[in-house]
């Protein structure tokens, strides 16, 4: 009797890659990991042909994307698989839904982790697109050729916010309709579309045909909301975000993988991607699962009382990455706060690389010397994005009072103080108020001349500052040593600050100022002189002594002061409101505009 | 050779974290399992099942004929045959779907139809109660009298003590309060002697004249909140606890309405009377302190948490009221004296007329006793009084709060037979002014 043989492995393995069956599935034959077999993986696979077979050894240190990217759509991958288990679950109506929630937790298995996972990956996934952002810009990979993809990613962003302001609603709690209804609330202030908006009433548009309509189906967050917001976040943003990834992909492999070309280093070194970029991706998906698996083992998500529209909570708030708008409603109209502004950050995002006075300068690596102004004016922004989340997440309690991290709710705050607007028209009265307040009137004048007068000083305040600001940085010629700036700056600010102080003095003998602005001592001078040196620095300094002389046509020049001068109003208006409780510069109720 | 450079060229290379990765997430993984597999509830069905199957063999083993033999190995092979899972009773004209039998295995319909266990030991334990027998739990699920988290299936959720569940477990004496929800007849203590307690805390509501500041349903006084439309439901994101000192645990709706009667309602809504937060000055609540005992103030929160509403549909109704005997009045000062009691003037006036409820900030600080100043008036002077009203009242710092008490107009509700047989009792029972 012969034994019988057993065959090694290794010719198993061989007889197995070599049945037709196998060579059907997989082109390629037995791995040989040649170079050329490499690139055939890469080539010849229908999940990693996005890639290119190789690419510049600087793309793949970590320390150069941080992943970010990857990352994000690893989290996409993650939120559709996620979601896609939940909707066997869940049904959107306004019976059914919160019931489903507490089914989720109680009853279903894996139920709970399921839904923490897929909450916290789509926190996560906001948070990593904007850091993936940031990092994009840093690295100056949004320039010429790629400056089409970053509007991409700018839409690619937006569609991550709303993709999980939508799944907000779902779980149909106090949390979720309340800050739905804040966040659509904004909508109803659109300019022309919205009912509150300035201007809507020359088109007729109501509470019942208004934008904030169309989002809802309704006045109020309702049934229709659930479903059109379940509609939405299921399937039309999934789809369209994941036409626009596909885009977005395509052209990062045909405008150039990752890290772009180093202008001196033409022919860089390059290395496979299989293994060392495929390896890093899958490394850095399963680090990242597995922060997002302990986490959700760990920590619950949300969930509070079933919705009820006739409870508001207080204070009610949106999702966290809008709370900085939120935050901005303290010091600006809804219109201006809720639309105009992130319209403006929006499209302002999408221009920077149309903006670039110099498409070849700081590329491929992070240049912190070669683009002081870029980086100033974009790191500033993101950090005053930031600022304000922190503020209105944590700092914000009953009444939107200011509350300290540690200091409890129930602590009685008093109310907020007197307000005051600079100019009020009254359009049917045909009246103007300066300095009035919630308390006194004000100095009022009547008739055209006091209208006249009410436009010359709103169009001064505004023009002064735009066009001043336009102009200057052109005109002042000369180069600015930082000493000499400081000089200037500590001198201007005295020279401000003491300015306000003698108009405060003057002001002061009329009843209606010395009720608006009872104090105005050294901490207030100091107050001005700070804010008048941040503005002047971003929006004077910086432009003067980089923009002066750059390459830029006169609209690109134009389009980045006006935006950088956008964003500097925002900081000057909230120390006007903090420090001196100025409501308005000018406010016209009677068409719902207040600046 | 840096730290840095040794860090990651020894410890954290690709193959490490890819080893050390991999491993992570699978034993997450694993762990997500674990715990899902191990909820709390299942250790509950384990033991009571080990329970009755030490309980059914004992009795099998004792057991004098064969017919009780059959009976207990029937019960005992339905024991064994049941495996651990989710268990709920679901009453959807009620709109609840109760786990509660998940743990509490002796009102389980199949396990238990009698709802009855000789176990002393929670969660086990179900003694025969003809409530419960009256309240088919197939029919009536369980958190329709008792709330607390039906859907829930841990200790906590279930029974209602974590945060956002705003109706947690009724127990003791608050239980009763939902009898109400669909039978009219709790004051009859021969068809429902079970609400002894409301029965208590509606006396104790009528003699301290609580209607004459506040409503239920629209009637009553208008000078505090509707007690049925207002408190009895109130959201507890509406409550400020702020001055309750209560722990978050034990921040509930009961015990709210319960602290107004044992601590002093100027401390727990001291209003802003300085004006510190508000524009202009709030006067502190306008109810007096009662310093009810424990178990007095407990009835009357009963009976004020009965006045809740839940959307019960007709065919569970009783709304049926028993006839209640019209009391017997001997003479016109005593109809008076009923008068006096059902619109509430106790509240403000006291019990006996003989006042001295506080007022904030009122310029003669209590409100008056009548049997002192009903003999300063004519007949017909205090008639127009009592239907005019005194509002609003004077202050006794001008800067101060509005006084929170006032006297409404009583005209549009006492008039005719019983403004005069009102009028009768308070001449009745003043004193004789001395003759100057």
């Amino acid at each position: 009797m012969t034994p019988i043989k057993v065959p090694a492995f290794k010719d198993l393995k061989e007889h197995l890659i070599n049945t037709q069956v196998w060579r059907s599935m997989f082109r390629g034959g037995t791995w040989k990991d040649t170079s050329r077999d490499r690139a055939q993986h890469i080539l010849g696979n229908v999940w990693l042909h996005l890639h290119p077979a190789r690419i510049r050894q600087r793309a793949v240190r970590f320390s150069y994307t941080w992943g970010l990217g990857g990352l994000s759509f690893g989290l996409f991958m993650i939120l559709v698989v996620t979601g896609v288990l939940l909707m066997f679950y869940y049904r959107p109506a306004v019976e059914l839904a919160y019931r489903d929630m507490k089914d989720l937790e109680f009853a279903v298995s894996l139920g709970m982790f399921l839904r923490n996972l897929h909450r916290w990956s789509a926190h996560a996934m906001v948070l990593l697109v904007i850091l993936h952002m940031v990092r994009v810009f840093l690295t100056g990979a949004y320039k010429t050729p790629r400056e089409f993809n970053w509007g991409v990613g700018v839409v690619l962003l937006v569609l991550t916010l709303f993709l999980s302001f939508t799944g907000y609603l779902l779980p149909w709690d106090q949390l979720a309709i309340w800050a739905v209804t804040v966040g659509t609330n904004m909508a109803s202030s659109t300019p022309l579309l919205g009912a509150e908006g300035p201007f809507s009433n020359w088109l007729g548009v109501t509470a019942s045909n208004d934008a904030r309509f169309a989002l809802l189906g309704g006045t109020t967050v309702g049934a229709n909301t659930l479903l059109r917001f379940y509609v939405l976040h299921c399937v039309a943003v999934p789809v369209l975000a994941g036409v626009l990834m596909i885009v977005h992909f395509w052209r990062i492999r045909k405008d150039g993988f990752s890290a772009a070309p180093l202008p001196d280093e033409p022919s860089e070194k390059k290395m496979e991607v299989w293994p060392h970029l495929v390896v890093r991706e899958y490394l850095g998906a399963i680090l990242m699962l597995v922060f997002l698996v302990g986490w959700s083992v760990l920590v619950n998500a949300p969930l509070e009382e079933l919705a009820n529209p006739g409870v508001t909570p207080n204070p009610s708030k949106a999702p966290w990455y809008f709370l900085g708008l939120q935050e901005l409603l303290v010091y600006f109209d809804p219109w201006l706060a809720g639309v105009v502004l992130p319209g403006v950050i929006t499209v302002g995002l999408m221009a920077i690389p149309y903006l670039d006075p110099d498409p070849k300068k700081g590329v491929g690596f992070y240049s912190v010397k070669e683009r002081p102004f870029a980086n100033s004016v974009f790191l500033f922004g993101i950090g005053m994005w930031f600022l304000l989340i922190v503020i209105g997440t944590f700092m914000r309690g009953p009444n939107w009072a200011f509350y300290w991290p540690w200091e409890s709710w129930l602590t009685h705050k008093a109310v907020a103080h007197n307000t005051w607007n600079l100019i009020t028209v009254d359009l049917t009265e045909r009246t103007v108020s300066f300095f009035s307040s919630q308390k006194t009137p004000g100095l009022r004048m009547e008739g055209a001349p006091a209208l006249l007068a009410a436009l010359a000083s709103a169009g001064g305040v505004l023009g002064g500052y735009f066009g001043g600001g336009l102009l200057f940085p052109k005109v002042v010629q000369g180069d600015w040593p930082l000493r000499k700036t400081i000089g200037w700056a500590a001198i201007g600010s005295i020279f401000m600050g003491t300015l306000a102080k003698a108009l405060h003095a003057f002001l002061f003998r009329f009843e209606f100022v010395s009720k608006n602005i009872p104090r105005f001592g050294l901490t207030e001078i100091f107050y001005l002189a700070f804010f008048l040196f941040v503005v002047w620095v971003m929006a004077f300094l910086l432009p003067q002594k980089y923009l002066r002389k750059a390459s830029l046509s006169p609209i690109q020049y134009g389009t980045t002061m006006l935006l950088l001068l956008m964003m500097m109003g925002v900081v000057l208006k909230m120390a006007a409101r903090l420090g001196f409780n100025v409501k308005y510069l000018l406010s016209v109720p009677g068409i719902n505009l207040n600046l | 050779m840096s730290l840095k450079e040794v860090l990651f060229t020894r410890y954290l290379t690709l193959r490490t974290l890819f080893i050390a990765g991999n491993f992570c997430l699978l034993a997450l993984i694993a762990l997500a399992l674990v715990k899902d597999q191990n909820r709390p509830w299942k250790k509950y069905q384990r033991e009571y099942y080990r329970l009755e199957k030490n309980r059914l063999k004992n009795e099998w083993a004792q057991a004098k004929t064969e017919d009780d033999r059959r009976v207990l190995a029937k019960e005992l092979a339905l024991v064994k045959g049941q495996s651990i899972r989710i268990r709920q009773v679901m009453a959807p004209a009620l709109n609840r779907y109760d786990r509660c039998i998940t743990c509490h295995l002796g009102y389980d319909p199949v396990l238990s139809p009698k709802s009855e266990t000789s176990y002393p030991q929670h969660p086990y334990a179900a003694k025969p109660h003809e409530v419960h027998r009256a309240h088919p739990v197939e029919r009536f699920a369980c958190t329709v009298c008792h709330e607390g988290q039906g859907l829930a299936t841990t200790v906590a959720a279930a029974h209602g003590a974590v945060k956002h569940w705003d109706k947690p477990l009724r127990t003791g004496a608050y239980l009763e309060a939902s009898c109400s929800k669909c039978h009219g007849d709790l004051d009859d203590e021969k068809a429902m002697p079970q609400t002894a307690a409301w029965r208590r805390g509606e006396a104790i509501f009528k003699e301290r004249g609580c209607i004459g500041c506040h409503q239920i349903r629209g009637q009553g006084g208008p000078i505090s909140v509707d007690l049925a439309e207002e408190t009895a439901d109130k959201p507890l994101s509406r409550i400020d606890f702020s001055h309750t000192g209560l722990p978050e645990d034990q921040r509930t709706l009961a015990n709210w309405v319960r602290l107004h009667f044992v601590k002093d309602p100027w401390t727990l809504v001291p209003g802003d009377p300085e004006a510190k937060f508000n524009d202009e000055p709030v006067a502190p609540s306008g109810m007096p302190f009662f310093d009810l005992s424990a178990e007095d103030a407990e009835a009357v929160t009963t009976f004020v948490l009965s006045l809740s509403r839940d959307s019960i549909p007709l065919e569970f109704m009783d709304p049926v009221r028993s006839p209640r005997a019209e009391p017997a009045y001997r003479n016109a000062a005593e109809r008076g004296r009923g008068v006096y009691e059902k619109y509430g003037c106790a509240g403000c006036h006291g019990p006996d007329a003989k006042g001295g409820i506080r007022n904030y900030n009122y310029v003669n600080v209590v409100e008056p006793n009548l049997t002192k100043s009903v003999n300063t008036f004519t007949k017909e002077e205090l008639v127009e009084k009592i239907s005019k009203g005194v509002s609003p009242v004077d202050k006794a710092d001008l800067r101060g709060p509005t006084p929170p008490l006032y006297m409404p107009p009583w005209k549009d509700k006492i008039k005719g037979q019983e403004m005069e047989d009102l009028i009768t009792y308070l001449f009745s029972i003043a004193e004789k002014q001395e003759e100057w």
